[in-house]
């Protein structure tokens, strides 16, 4: 008994010293050295975007799948329009989409990659939150060695724009190990990048900019006639007629889908907007009852400006006063 | 030491061996039969007023004045199979009608058929208790489907 103390006492800091060397060991940063993509292209193009990768290994042998993610607007469906391939240290080989059933590595809540990856990392730099991260996986498990510094080149073709619809946009990659995924106490085992803003023109309609901040933003931004919108108007993006202003109102003109339009232009308690922040302010409407919609009807859009309290200061646009702020009740 | 040793874990398997005999003693206490009951029929009669209200995951009941959302004004009020709604909302139906559930008795759905439609709408159903009260959680899309609303009511007294 005593000697088995004894013996114990002695082995200590050799168990000790053991364990930190494991934890050391078991090391695999991953980098993304470059990535290369085009910053114009036209609605529907196939462009190729090529990432740059090292996974530098401590320990191991590890064997393990490689994830990257893409960050692209929800419109773009990039899960249906993109392929990866990879070419590099460990011969070359093709990425598949991860099924949305799959749960992701370290996931607290049981969430999918696709949504670890959104809560993770939001909407990157972008200002419009319609976007959705798109996760890929490698078809067959990589093999590296103790201290291997692996460099894979990823290649993504992907058609952009596929919506028909002029975007400004800052893609992002994230590239992760299928085991490790995407841990919050850790951020050597994962990479993030963001591309600069591409530009996709061709398209119909007015510019869909995710890149710069913008006068009206909407929440949510997919929305029909019955659910609740707000619209948030940020008065520091730019400087508009309505500067310095404190008392702003909202004057909007709906649509019915059989042609008729319901003006809310009066600037009362009800058209008035919060101030949320210094310059700027929030409304929150329910449509249907917001236009008085008779049962029966529905709403195709709205048209809407920012006012002064008297109602002839107004912002629309592209800061003119004559073009209308849009929304469009669509889904996606 | 050795001595000590040995003394040691003669007290501790004396101290087992009591602690065995006890628990054999109070093995042998007959048990009372609980009596079978039926679940019962959940009933959910009365105004209920909401109590807590999100979209997406964000608390729309606090963090947006009542004036743009009149959600405080919002009531439904179910009696005998039919509801009536009070100052209409975003909701799942928007006129009064009857409503069933999927199971009287462990209800995980709830179906609201609006009178003269013959298509129900259904929402998920839970009937959690807080502070002693029952609530209703309801889960539901008005606009669209990626819109998730959650409005949890309570009893208006």
């Amino acid at each position: 008994m005593i000697k088995y103390l004894r013996n114990t006492r002695k082995k200590l800091p050799r168990y000790v010293f053991l364990a930190v060397l494991i934890l050391f060991l078991s090391n695999c940063d991953t980098l993304i050295n470059s990535l290369t993509q085009p910053t114009t292209a036209t609605v529907g193009q196939e462009i190729t975007a090529v990432l740059d990768a090292n996974f530098n290994v401590d320990g191991g042998p590890y064997t393990k799948q490689i994830i990257i993610g893409i960050l692209a607007p929800k419109s773009w469906k990039i899960g249906e329009n993109a392929k990866l391939t990879f070419s590099g240290d460990k011969g070359t080989g093709t990425l598949t989409l991860v099924p949305s059933n799959q749960v992701a590595a370290g996931a607290k809540n049981g969430e999918n990659w696709a949504t670890r990856m959104k809560n993770k990392f939001g909407i990157g730099t972008n200002f419009i939150d319609d976007m959705e991260w798109v996760p890929f996986q490698t078809t067959e498990s990589l093999t590296a060695n103790n201290n291997e510094k692996v460099n894979a080149k990823f290649q993504i073709k992907m058609k952009v724009g596929v919506d028909g619809q002029n975007t400004s946009v800052k893609l992002g990659y994230v590239i992760c190990n299928k085991d490790d995924g995407l841990p919050d106490d850790s951020s050597d085992k994962y990479a993030v990048k963001y591309s600069d803003c591409l530009e996709v023109t061709g398209g119909a309609g007015d510019l869909i900019d995710f890149c710069n901040p913008s006068l009206a933003v909407l929440s949510p931004v997919k929305v029909l006639d019955n659910d609740f919108e707000t619209i948030t108007f940020d008065n520091t993006v730019t400087t508009t007629a309505l500067k310095d202003v404190q008392n702003i109102y909202l004057c909007a003109t709906a649509h019915t889908s059989d042609g008729q339009d319901i003006v809310v232009c009066s600037q009362d308690e009800r058209s008035k907007m919060i101030n949320i922040a210094p310059n700027k302010f929030q409304i929150t409407i329910w449509p249907r009852g917001y236009f008085n919609v008779p049962a029966g009807k529905t709403l195709t859009g709205v048209d809407y400006y920012f006012t002064d309290q008297g109602g002839t200061v107004k912002v629309g646009f592209g800061n003119v006063s004559t073009v209308p702020f849009k929304i469009k009740f669509l889904c996606d | 030491m050795y001595k000590i040793l040995m003394q040691l874990s003669q007290r501790r398997a004396i101290g087992i061996l009591l602690a065995g005999c006890m628990l054999f003693a109070v093995s042998c206490k007959t048990e009372n039969m609980v009596p079978m009951v039926n679940e019962s029929v959940k009933n959910i009669d009365g105004t209920w007023k909401i109590a807590s209200a999100t979209l997406n995951g964000t608390d729309i009941l606090n963090t947006i004045p009542d004036a743009m959302t009149h959600l405080t004004g919002f009531g439904v009020t179910f009696t005998d199979g039919k509801y009536t709604l009070a100052n209409p909302i975003p909701f799942i139906v928007d006129t009064d009608g009857t409503y069933t559930f999927n199971d009287p008795q462990y209800p995980f759905d709830i179906s609201f058929t609006p009178t003269g439609t013959t298509t129900a709408v259904k929402s998920t159903f839970l009937f959690p208790v807080v502070q002693g009260q029952r609530r209703v959680t309801l889960t539901f899309s008005p606009g669209c489907s990626k819109n998730i609303y959650v409005y949890t009511l309570k009893k208006d007294n």
